[in-house]
């Protein structure tokens, strides 16, 4: 046997030792059998070495195969020794492999080489690895890994996909968060309106019911003027007639005829009066008519005044929901133009706009400063005014006033109509 | 104010690097920080002895822990950005490459790995750790964040064959 076989038997050894790869382990198996084998050709007389040597080859496959330690080991003590530690040695990192495998990351490998050094290595990986998606899981998404190869550009990369859609999700939760916000704001606005829509729709049908009320009153008591005074005064007057025949003197004939013609504008006026408690001609023949037909008892005790209308189109409906309170308005208003304005001339405008029955009554008298609200009005005892706005806002309309001192006054009431003729609320 | 002792520690004796090194800048050769370290623990061990020599070592890696603490990490509210900036500081000054395995506050127990360590890695295999400065190091580092005082030892070390440190750090408090 030479030395140089030695040498190699010696650098398998340290190869299978440092890298511990079933290659080596089996390269050194080859190489102690060739040495027996040598060394047997040589020695002859050595047979017990040969078959110690033997053994030992078996005891270190068995170990590596079957992971197995042997009850008794070939040589002397310190052979025996050797071999024993390598075989534990192997017989442990067999075992910390394993663990490994079934993710167990407790375990402690206390042998060294570099063998265990890379298992050692990789458990540290895993370990970190470990770490590193625990605090991921708790939302740190800044961790990294580095020098890992291709799994770390991986890892980094879904850390980074986590953090992106974690963002996202931030970013889309604090979208719902202000929808949400938009939405309950939006829900409170719109149930405010509608709060306020209930309010003002009752109020509206309360002065409605108060106007309806109102006006029953008035066809009542221009009922009670026609067939109770008015009938009366007819009745005296022909009594004066009859009178008048059995005086005896001119002078007394005179004071007849006088107090007959006093008893005839009293009844003229009571006609007028009860005309304006119940304008006759507003069921029947519509708004414009009524007006005119107004116009022409009204100018006859108003001759100095000249009132035109233009009602060049029609407004569209006879509902007297509609009709009657554009035609009170319309009598406030002539009435405020002869108590206040010192006006000479009045133009009554009636339009149909936007759904909307517009009458506008315009005067070229002397005006007035238009307070800011209608509490402000009611102050200055413009309380006709006040009766005005009560009753478009009954009718669901509006009122506006335009006026200044010396140029005029504009009165523009607006009420709107339904298709079937109502107004609209 | 002058210091009471010739050599005491400050920040200040690591110098202007960019003046006093205009061409040749803040690296060297790793080589020549082992040779220093290394013929260093030489002559101290000669001189006081092995255990006084590793006493001294891990209590200037300490006393670098510390300086490092203070001058070069920015100061971290919780201790997982802290671990990440230990990570990314130690990969971007090239000291290794640090990878946190446990980490129990509460207990005050730690274990950490550094590969490819400034001090060992590449060491012949020697059959015992060898990274006391590191021990040290770590230990001020824990301590300075906690305010606890800690004991690290060195568990596996390329010295005895790993391929990487691992480290087990203790509040001894």
């Amino acid at each position: 046997m030479e030395k140089s076989d030695l040498v190699e038997l010696r650098e398998s050894i340290e190869a299978a030792l440092q890298s511990g790869t079933p290659e080596d382990y089996a390269s050194l198996a080859a190489n102690l059998q060739a040495v027996i084998a040598k060394f047997d050709e040589d020695n002859p007389e050595n047979r017990q070495t040969d078959a110690h040597l033997n053994q030992a080859i078996q005891a270190v496959e068995d170990a590596w195969q079957k992971g197995a330690a042997p009850a008794d080991l070939p040589g002397d003590a310190a052979q025996k020794a050797s071999l024993s530690l390598l075989i534990e040695d192997m017989l442990a990192l067999q075992s910390f492999t394993l663990a490994l495998s079934r993710g167990d990351l407790a375990q402690q490998l206390r042998s060294n080489g570099r063998m265990a050094g890379s298992l050692k290595a990789l458990q540290a990986s895993l370990r970190h690895l470990t770490w590193q998606t625990r605090r991921i899981a708790k939302g740190d998404f800044t961790q990294r890994i580095d020098f890992m190869g291709e799994f770390a550009d991986s890892f980094n990369s879904m850390v980074a996909s986590l953090d992106e859609a974690r963002e996202q999700l931030e970013c889309q939760k604090e979208e719902l968060t202000q929808a949400n916000a938009r939405l309950r704001a939006e829900i409170n606005e719109r149930r405010e309106a509608e709060e306020g829509r209930r309010l003002a729709e009752a109020h509206t049908e309360v002065h409605h019911y108060l106007m309806k009320m109102r006006e029953q009153e008035r066809v009542q008591i221009a009922r009670n003027l026609h067939d109770g005074p008015i009938q009366e005064l007819i009745g005296l007057n022909f009594g004066l007639q009859e009178a008048a025949l059995l005086a005896n003197s001119p002078a007394q004939l005179a004071k007849i005829n006088e107090v007959q013609e006093a008893l005839k504008h009293l009844i003229d006026d009571l006609r007028f009066f009860s005309g304006e408690l119940r304008p006759p001609v507003l069921m029947k023949f519509g708004l414009e008519k009524a007006i005119r037909s107004y116009l022409d008892v009204f100018l006859e005790k108003h001759p100095g005044l000249r009132v035109d209308l233009v009602a060049n189109q029609d407004i569209g409906t006879n509902e007297e929901r509609i009709t009657l309170p554009l035609y009170r308005i319309c009598q406030e208003a002539l009435n405020n133009v002869v108590r206040h304005s010192q006006a000479t001339e009045v133009t009554i405008t009636l339009v149909r706009k936007n759904g909307e029955a517009i009458m506008e009554v315009k005067d070229n008298g002397a005006g007035f400063s238009v307070p800011t609200d209608w509490v402000e009005l009611a102050r200055r005892g413009h309380l006709g005014l006040i009766g005005i706005q009560e009753r478009a806002e009954a009718a669901g309309g509006w009122v506006e006033i335009l006026s200044t001192a010396g140029d005029g006054t504009r009165l523009i009431t607006g009420i709107p109509i339904q298709d079937n003729g109502n107004p609209k609320n | 104010m002058q210091p009471a002792r010739k050599f005491q520690f400050s920040w200040d004796l690591l110098g202007d690097i960019p003046l006093g090194r205009p061409n040749l800048g803040g690296s060297m050769r790793l080589e020549i920080y082992r040779l220093m370290q290394l013929s260093l623990r030489d002559v101290m061990e000669q001189a006081i002895g092995e255990e006084e020599t590793e006493r001294l070592f891990y209590d200037a890696g300490k006393l670098a822990g510390n300086q490092f603490y203070t001058h070069i990490l920015a100061k971290k509210p919780s201790f997982d950005q802290f671990a990440r900036e230990i990570q990314d500081t130690f990969k971007e000054m090239g000291i290794g490459v640090v990878r946190f395995e446990q980490i129990d506050l509460e207990n005050g127990a730690f274990v950490l790995t550094v590969s490819e360590d400034l001090d060992c890695s590449g060491l012949p295999e020697l059959g015992y750790e060898i990274c006391t400065y590191d021990e040290g190091f770590i230990a001020g580092l824990l301590e300075n964040f906690t305010g606890k005082r800690f004991i690290v030892k060195e568990i596996d070390c390329w010295c005895t064959g790993d391929r990487t440190c691992r480290f087990s750090a203790v509040a001894a408090d």
